[in-house]
């Protein structure tokens, strides 16, 4: 291979190798925090576990509390979904904006409605 | 202070990883290739010869030639990895596009699946280099690092994604900052840090160790070239 060629080469192998730094460049969020995510947080600021243990297992806490409810017919009513939303009222400043950003996504909207923020502002109008 | 502290080692192992790589490429690129000695039999065209690289390094077709077993593991394995990497994708956008979160939906069920997959072949690799004689006669240290390397981050990945979770948003972010050049506070989850920590290693180690057969397969002249020997002559590049 010639010179020339080789240096087309190296070029390709640096755009694909620098392909996380140049799909930002180009998206435009270099040198800027463009990834804080504005949660809506409730007033309360008191969930049924601490901060931390939910932001990283609330997962576990559903899914136990689906198990038992479907198989056992136990329900804890500290831990339903429901229980969520006493708080959390609106299913897009919530859920969505941290499942959104990190690309996760939740199955309990399959058979669960969570109203998001428009839906419960249509409903109250209707009214 | 660990945030600095990772920031600078990750800036450092990817400096490292791509320059590293470039230099690789670049000598691989120029070396001359005295004589024709392409694999026969081989492709008498360019089409031919760029569908033949592609399938060696898709589907490993030499190696399925010459032995199943081993055949089977490395599809595997590499399967596997594309699958894990092509869903690390989503820390690395923002927002994640909607393919990456389709593979995702398919993932979530069967993820744990997936990290068997990258493991078993991994164990396999490693349990054949020690049990069978002639294969442990050539080994030397770097083959068994690597395949412990690899195995730790599987399964600190595992652990991570199934038993022992950090916040994602943070892991999300501290990456973020990382490719956007502000730089982000690091999670403090000790698996994740032992992942990342991992990562780095392998990133750093990836030029000069045997992994780089993922870009030297496309240079390799037994693959690469035309068999045209007898349409075109080809000349020795230092006799011209």
């Amino acid at each position: 291979m010639n010179k020339f060629m080789a240096k087309i080469v190296v070029l390709i192998f640096a755009l694909v190798l620098l392909s996380p730094f140049v799909v930002n460049a180009v998206r435009g969020v270099m040198g800027s925090s463009a990834t804080a995510i504005d949660l809506v947080l409730p007033e309360s600021g008191e969930c049924v576990k601490d901060k931390e243990y939910m932001r990283a297992n609330h997962m576990d806490i559903l899914k136990e509390a689906r198990v038992k409810t479907v198989r056992d017919g136990v329900r804890i009513k500290d831990y339903s979904l429901k229980n969520c939303q006493t708080c959390h009222t609106n299913r897009d400043e919530f859920c969505d904006r941290c499942h959104n950003y990190v690309g996760v996504k939740p199955e309990c909207f399959e058979c669960h409605h969570f109203p998001t923020s428009k839906e419960r502002k249509e409903r109250c109008e209707g009214n | 202070m660990l945030s600095t502290c990772y920031t600078f080692s990750a800036y450092f192992a990817i400096v490292i990883f791509v320059l590293g790589i470039l230099c690789k490429v670049w000598k691989y690129a120029i070396t001359p290739n005295p004589l024709k000695i392409s694999l026969t039999p081989a492709p008498t065209n360019a089409a031919g010869v760029i569908l033949r690289v592609i399938l060696d390094a898709s589907l490993f077709n030499s190696l399925f030639k010459s032995n199943k077993f081993i055949w089977l593991g490395g599809c595997a394995l590499h399967l596997a990895l594309l699958i894990v990497v092509a869903s690390h994708i989503r820390f690395f956008v923002s927002p994640v596009p909607e393919l990456i979160m389709l593979l995702q939906t398919f993932l979530q069920s069967i993820g744990i699946f997936i990290g068997a997959i990258f493991l078993a072949p991994i164990g396999y690799l490693f349990i054949r280099r020690v049990w069978v004689d002639r294969i442990r006669f050539v080994s030397i240290f770097a083959d068994y690092f690597i395949l412990i390397l690899l195995f730790c981050i599987g399964l600190s990945g595992i652990t991570m994604k199934y038993f022992i979770r950090p916040d994602l948003v943070a892991v999300k972010t501290f990456i973020m900052g990382l490719i956007s050049f502000s730089p982000e506070p690091m999670p403090t989850n000790p698996i994740f840090i032992t992942h990342f920590t991992l990562i780095l290693i392998l990133l750093a180690y990836f030029p000069f160790s045997k992994l780089i057969h993922s870009v030297g397969i496309f240079f390799s002249p037994t693959r690469n070239q035309i068999d045209n020997s007898r349409e075109k002559r080809h000349v020795n590049p230092w006799d011209r």
